[in-house]
């Protein structure tokens, strides 16, 4: 992993020097659009970041964070929730800084040092992924089950890139005002969670990838229409020219998944931020692809390990028919009590790449096919 | 305490100076978003963008109107399209129509997707390099939609889209171009200022489709009538200058009844009209090379320091054709 090794050494030299003189130094006011409430951040030692910590900190915020909650003009959201954006964020970015500076304080008191920050990207990563799967409630459920059934829920605009926030927002454009209104409220109680424990959602995306593989490979015409922009890149004509559905953005992943008739928790399961999508830049399935070391690339870098157990069907001649995951138990350091759902895409995809070549011939029954479960241990050399 | 005022104040103007940038105009940004939320399915978007434009009179940078725009940005396709996704569009449109069954918008864009699948299934070719199986396709695609459109008559009665579309369709079914014109002038009785069926039916009107220069002067003229002179004459320049891509490419004035004088003028106001549209500047020079006027092809290569060469036919015939009309033009 050579960018982490890069960045690890780079990384170490600062957090040592930094450490060393953490508490000498006298604490910066923090660095954002709008001064937070809270007081500066405090590391679990009960002392202050120094300078050069905070500095880091304000580093991966700008890299990870502060794109996610980017508002602008030329984005799809009419005036006024453009408006509810802006305020969104001016709330949220300074408190996530807080946290953060609060988190890399908890983190530098872990071994092993060197990798604090990804411990600290992991955290943030996950609690993308938290907001992600979070609701406030059946209000809010229905008002995103509402939205997914309007069509064009997933046209980012003119700007395709669009942030995190804007692409939340901009499903709710179109609702009744006052369903509107509520669930625009509903997203910014959901934001003034982030770092506190909650239950959310648990919900398994519906496999809305291979369900579009399974029509791509039958030649047929969809029951349900797909909209043009699915058909054209994962339908084409020309093998050479299809996409993997693995690999779609977010308003593909939107589109595939409204049309495979995804509830409100099936949705926001789909669609939760993944951490090697913003961390390291990479979709599910190079997330997923094994290094030299043949463990995959994401669970390297964020030091993944655990076991993730599918459910098989297995023909006569021992060969995997169909596959899926069934449980996880992942331990992802720096993600503390919560469940990693920010690196689950890219193990389900790993494991399911490991379970299609397994051999199952041990499992084989005499005819027909039989479902067996299978645990499949990642644990890094 | 003064300080303190200052910095706020400036702090504040700097926000309004944020909040105020200007936003591309519909004009400039209608094609862009049109063909996103036809790809997305996003007819919401489109409806609001038809209402928008078909208000909007104001012209984007190189002299189009959003309206015009919108229904381009509708019937066109991706590169390399296939059947899975014409077939995505023509579901999407219908399933649009039957919501809103009171909406021409959604009935023309579904007939317009039925053509765009009909042409997918010709292609784009001669006719001696189209199987049979492709034509009896393209044949049945059509039929399609003209059944659909008979079955809707009454929605699709008077919209322009829909005039538009069915012109069109009729072409390709074979009909006369006296039969296609009335199709069109349906549309022009409900809306006349309506440019853009103007400009769409000129590819009706070349020899490829049966048309004749002849028809094409009428059209021109029809198009022009009831303006004021400034305004018709830039008209007069918009559908001759479709007709230049369309079939005529260097022959226009050769072949076609057009009037360079005429021309010309509109070419000025144009320019003048549209100081910002590179395009316009480029091929007036381009036209007046064209009909052979050395003195307007020098004027207006004057200004032009890096082509435009999608002006002067593009790509690389666009390069070739900048350099001799430079060569001619600045000759001494």
């Amino acid at each position: 992993m050579r960018w982490k090794a890069m960045a690890g050494a780079g990384l170490t030299a600062v957090l040592m020097t930094a450490q060393a003189g953490a508490a000498d130094k006298p604490p910066t006011q923090p660095v954002g659009k709008a001064t937070p409430a809270a007081e500066p951040a405090q590391p679990a030692s009960g002392r202050r970041l120094s300078e050069h910590l905070r500095d880091v900190v304000a580093k991966e915020f700008k890299r990870f964070v502060a794109p996610h909650f980017a508002v602008t003009a030329d984005g799809p959201l009419d005036a006024e929730l453009r408006a509810a954006a802006e305020a969104m964020r001016d709330e949220h970015l300074p408190r996530v800084r807080v946290l953060m500076e609060r988190w890399f304080g908890e983190e530098l008191g872990e071994e092993p040092l060197r990798d604090a920050v990804t411990r600290l990207q992991a955290r943030v990563a996950n609690e993308f992924a938290l907001w992600g799967r979070d609701s406030t409630g059946p209000a809010y459920d229905a008002a995103l089950a509402q939205a997914l059934q309007t069509p064009g829920l997933c046209n980012p605009g003119v700007k395709h890139d669009i942030s995190e926030l804007v692409r939340r927002l901009n499903y709710l454009r179109d609702l009744p005002p006052d369903v509107r209104r509520q669930a625009v409220q509903a997203e910014r109680e959901l934001l003034a969670r982030w770092g506190q424990p909650r239950q959310v959602s648990d919900a398994e995306a519906l496999p809305a990838e291979d369900l579009l593989l399974q029509l791509r490979a039958s030649d047929q015409a969809p029951q349900k229409a797909v909209v043009p922009a699915l058909a054209f890149y994962y339908l084409g004509d020309v093998d050479d020219r299809r996409r993997d559905p693995l690999r779609a953005d977010g308003p593909a992943r939107c589109a595939m998944h409204q049309w495979a008739g995804a509830s409100a928790a099936q949705f926001r399961a789909a669609l939760a931020l993944q951490a090697p999508e913003f961390v390291i830049g990479q979709d599910r399935r190079q997330a997923a692809a094994l290094n030299d070391d043949g463990y995959p690339r994401a669970a390297s870098y964020f030091a993944v390990k655990g076991s993730v157990t599918v459910q098989a069907e297995v023909n006569a001649n021992g060969r995997l028919v169909r596959a899926k995951v069934i449980k996880r138990a992942l331990k992802v350091p720096g993600i503390r009590e919560a469940r990693p759902f920010t690196l689950e895409g890219a193990m389900d995809v790993a494991t399911l790449a490991r379970a299609k070549e397994t051999d199952w011939l041990v499992s084989a029954p005499a005819q027909g096919t039989r479902t067996v479960e299978r645990e499949f241990l990642w644990n890094p050399r | 305490m003064n300080v303190k005022l200052l910095l706020w104040a400036g702090a504040l103007w700097c926000v309004q100076a944020v909040a105020q940038a200007p936003l591309p105009s519909l004009a400039n940004s209608a094609y862009e978003r049109a063909h996103r939320a036809m790809y997305w399915a996003d007819w919401d978007e489109l409806e609001r963008l038809d209402a928008a434009a078909r208000v909007d009179p104001e012209r984007a940078r190189n002299g189009g109107l959003a309206l015009c725009q919108v229904r381009e940005a509708m019937g066109g396709g991706h590169g390399n399209p296939s059947l899975a996704y014409h077939e995505a569009r023509v579901a999407g449109t219908l399933a649009w129509a039957q919501r809103r069954p009171e909406l021409a918008l959604a009935h023309a864009a579904h007939l317009e997707a039925l053509s765009g699948l009909a042409w997918f299934h010709r292609g784009s070719g001669y006719a001696n390099t189209v199987s049979e199986q492709r034509f009896r396709d393209f044949r049945a695609t059509l039929d399609r939609a003209q059944a659909y459109a008979e079955q809707h008559a009454a929605v699709l009665s008077g919209d322009g889209f829909a005039a538009q579309v069915m012109a069109e369709l009729l072409r390709d079914r074979g009909a006369s171009v006296a039969q296609q014109l009335a199709a069109a002038r349906r549309g022009l009785a409900k809306e006349p200022w309506d440019e853009c069926i103007y400009r769409s039916v000129i590819n009706n009107l070349m020899p490829k489709w049966g048309g004749s220069p002849q028809q094409l002067e009428a059209w021109v003229r029809e198009a022009m009538r009831n303006l004021p002179e400034a305004e018709a004459s830039m008209r007069y320049v918009r559908l001759y200058n479709d007709a230049v891509g369309h079939h005529y490419e260097q022959s226009l004035f050769e072949d076609t009844l057009v009037q360079w004088p005429l021309m010309r003028e509109g070419l000025k106001r144009m320019v003048a009209t549209h100081p910002q549209s590179e395009y316009w500047r480029n091929r007036r020079a381009f036209l007046a090379c064209m009909a052979k006027d050395r003195d307007t092809a020098a004027e207006a290569l004057e200004p032009i320091d890096k082509p435009d060469l999608d002006a002067w036919g593009g790509g690389s015939d666009g390069q070739r054709n900048y350099q001799a009309c430079r060569r001619w033009a600045l000759q001494s």
